[in-house]
């Protein structure tokens, strides 16, 4: 009995043989480990397939497969339509092999976008370019490209995650334009709380039948709540707001610090900044602070508070040469905290 | 005009992967392979190497007419590289 509850464990954090594990990066918390299903692979494969990307004659992949966004792009769908596919996450600076008139399909994190931009005469050859982007923010380079190689490019922000799959999505658009709220996938349906305002930001709880199944239960969760703040803007639509552990109070004012990334961006685009939460300090309290480099423009830490204005001022503003990125293309936050000096926070 | 000599220009490159990769960049030899010589310099490390390096010096590095994989293995080469695109510029 005791062998059998052993081996039950076992396979339960090994996986059964027609799983799929892949681990969380651990940008936001530890890593830990999730199942998928074949049918649940194939399913968002159709799925975002049909609805955003039609047929295809050639897979620009830049998303590494072992995460869930490169593994369905980047293998899953170049095997059910038959085409070949160029892994490009693991060479970047090999050359592109597209031929002239293909429709191609670019699946993007956000080192992607500066390789795509330089391989523009490339792209051109390409009766049509599909861009998908996951992982993180899509940089400022994504929103130009789209401007500047429309209507060959056109190209789609997907949210999601290792847990749910892809829940969302909406158009990645031309610099200053506004995307719109997210749109729903038709098989996600959202838990809502019926006594919670009708408007306002709240927690983005999820059903649907592509959830996977953690490492340590026996079957996907009925429902999951994703950590991010929405507000809802229609039946199946909602802007993000952002993470709930992004809601910070600094001397007891509301801090979103999505927003404070937005203002970063819009105001500084030629900077790269990346703002997180310091680890609460009951003397100091909560606290935030903003890593960011200047690429070689002229931005310095004044424009940084200038920008910042509006908002309770960072505990630190740090400069670096560059962000440093997972495989990804999320910030690395052990990575970024290594290079906080602990006396001054 | 201020030109800038090889020297320089390697200990420019040198700080860029001191920033990134601390010690191990520290004491590099001018023709080992950064691949083999700074843990975790992957694919997204040398992309990330590339562009810092062309923030550090003002200029663009061609991806389709460059051998890029060539020019950035080492910092031997990533120096000579640089030091013929900031000729090219000032010529």
């Amino acid at each position: 009995m005791t062998e059998t509850v052993a081996r039950t464990h076992a396979s339960r954090a090994e996986g059964r043989p027609d799983e799929i594990p892949f681990d969380t990066s651990g940008s936001t918390g530890v890593s830990r480990r999730w199942f998928r299903l074949p049918h649940q692979m194939e399913r968002e494969v159709e799925l975002i397939g049909t609805q955003l990307v039609g047929p295809v004659d050639r897979v620009l992949n830049y998303a590494p497969p072992q995460h869930l966004f490169g593994a369905l792009f980047g293998q899953w769908l170049p095997r059910m339509a038959g085409v070949p596919v160029h892994q490009a996450w693991a060479d970047p600076f090999a050359p592109l092999p597209v031929s002239p008139g293909e429709r191609v399909l670019a699946v993007c994190i956000p080192m992607a976008w500066n390789l795509l931009r330089r391989n523009r005469p490339v792209l051109e050859r390409a009766s049509s370019v599909v861009a998908l982007h996951s992982s993180a923010a899509p940089p400022p380079t994504a929103h130009e490209l789209v401007r500047r190689a429309a209507p060959l490019l056109r190209a789609y922000e997907i949210l999601g995650s290792t847990e749910t799959g892809g829940l969302a999505h909406r158009p990645l658009l031309p610099e200053g334009s506004d995307a719109g709220p997210w749109q729903a996938f038709p098989d996600v349906s959202f838990v809502r709380d019926g006594d919670a305002p009708a408007r306002g930001p709240e927690e983005l709880v999820i059903r649907g039948p592509r959830l996977a199944r953690p490492e340590r239960g026996t079957r996907p969760p009925a429902q999951w709540a994703t950590g991010d703040l929405v507000e809802f803007t229609g039946p199946r639509a909602f802007r993000l707001v952002g993470r709930g552990s992004s809601l910070i109070k600094v001397n007891g004012i509301k801090v979103h610090l999505a927003r404070v990334d937005e203002q970063l961006n819009a105001r500084l685009p030629q900077a790269e900044c990346v703002v997180l939460p310091l680890p609460d300090d009951s003397l100091a309290g909560e606290a935030y602070v903003v890593f960011w480099s200047g690429r070689g423009n002229a931005v310095g830490v004044a424009d940084i508070r200038a920008a910042l204005r509006d908002f309770p001022s960072p505990s630190q503003i740090v400069e670096l040469a560059g962000i440093p990125r997972t495989s990804t293309g999320k910030p690395d936050r052990n990575a970024l905290f290594a290079e906080i000096d602990p006396a001054s926070v | 005009m201020h030109t800038i000599d090889q020297t320089e220009i390697s200990n420019r490159v040198l700080a860029v992967l001191e920033k990134r990769f601390g010690d191990a960049a520290r004491t590099l030899a001018a023709d080992a392979d950064l691949s083999d010589a700074l843990p975790g310099f992957d694919s997204l490390a040398a992309l990330e190497y590339v562009t810092a390096v062309e923030g550090e010096f003002g200029i663009e590095v061609d991806f389709v007419g460059d051998d890029v994989r060539y020019w950035f293995s080492t910092l031997g080469r990533t120096t000579e590289y640089v030091r013929d695109r900031v000729e090219d510029m000032a010529a």
